[in-house]
């Protein structure tokens, strides 16, 4: 039974906000994410506990059920993306991978940035959809290759190799921005 | 968020855009980025034999404080040594272009590419002052 929930008479328990995104929903700590399952587990325990039942109720309940429901709610924004989902276990064993102040030097994911960047600006330039299609291709393709190795990096909870898998993330962070640009790209040409 | 005059006029103007051969011995390229915004910068140096840093070029994509940053840093560095670009600081670049605190890492980013194209040059040649020395001697 999750936390949030008495094990014996279902009664919604005072909020506990030291429990992980994770622990809320009675999962495993783990980056492999069955999401099918986790939203089920959400919508489920939002059934149970969402302000909406405890409209009648005494504030101090109404409140619980909203601190519940609210973490419910971050727990399965969190924990359906790769990039968060990563990030987060990362955050819980003390590594900031993301953050404004976050700056990469490796030169070869930064030069097949600034070519994605590139051909973006070219294929913009001559309103080229066939072509942004292709890249948007290759560059899902390569979020793919990282979200893999990811599943390496982060086998074990806490990882072995933290910095590694933090780089990733980075790696990864960067392509979901190109994939934000070629998606606003596309939608420009579009609406021409 | 609104952009300072200075930021608008090099984000309109850039200047030094471009690229240099980064296989050239007398070429350092920087290159950073910043996850959080998407924004890639590199910078490029061309170093004469007198030590003294004679183009520089750039290439960014990112927001305009991140273009206006490397625009003025590559006029800044133009003329100088080595060692004077190495002293540049992001609160100058900060200053100059008047940027607002939310967009101080765009100046950090450029801060970050000159320094990384010096040391790509300086690794090059051992020593930046030892290749200064060395072509002086054999011109």
């Amino acid at each position: 039974m999750p936390p949030a929930l008495c094990p014996a008479c279902g009664a919604l328990q005072p909020f506990r906000p030291e429990l992980s995104l994770f622990a809320v929903l009675g999962l495993p700590e783990a980056f492999t994410v069955d999401v099918a399952l986790l939203r089920e587990r959400v919508f489920a325990l939002q059934k149970r506990l969402h302000p909406d039942r405890f409209a009648a109720a005494e504030p101090a309940t109404r409140l619980r059920s909203l601190e519940w429901s609210t973490r419910l709610n971050e727990a399965l924004a969190v924990l359906r993306d790769p990039l968060r989902r990563a990030d987060y276990l990362l955050q819980r064993q003390g590594v900031t991978a993301m953050g404004e102040g976050a700056r990469v030097a490796d030169t070869r994911l930064l030069m097949a940035q600034m070519e994605y960047r590139e051909r973006l600006e070219d294929l913009a330039k001559r309103a080229d959809p066939a072509g942004l299609e292709t890249l948007r291709g290759e560059v899902e393709q390569a979020a793919d290759a990282v979200v893999e190795r990811l599943h390496t990096l982060l086998a074990s909870i806490p990882s072995r190799e933290p910095e590694q898998a933090a780089a990733a993330v980075r790696e990864l962070q960067f392509l979901h921005k190109l994939r934000q640009e070629l998606e606003s790209t596309e939608e420009a040409l579009q609406n021409r | 968020m609104a952009y300072s005059k200075k930021v608008i006029e090099h984000y309109e103007n850039p200047r030094n855009v471009g690229t240099l051969d980064k296989d050239a011995g007398d070429v350092g390229t920087g290159m950073v980025g910043a996850p959080a915004c998407g924004d890639v910068m590199r910078l490029q140096i061309k170093v004469g034999a007198d030590g003294i840093i004679e183009d520089a070029r750039f290439k960014t994509y990112g927001c305009g404080s991140a273009i206006a940053s490397s625009s003025l840093v590559t006029e800044w560095v133009k003329g100088k040594t080595l060692d004077e670009a190495m002293t540049i600081r992001n609160s100058q670049i900060a200053e100059e272009l008047e940027l607002p605190p939310v967009k101080i890492h765009c100046s950090v980013l450029a801060e970050d590419a000159i320094k990384a194209a010096v040391e790509d040059y300086r690794s090059k040649h051992g020593q930046g002052a030892q290749h200064a020395a060395d072509s002086a001697a054999a011109s």
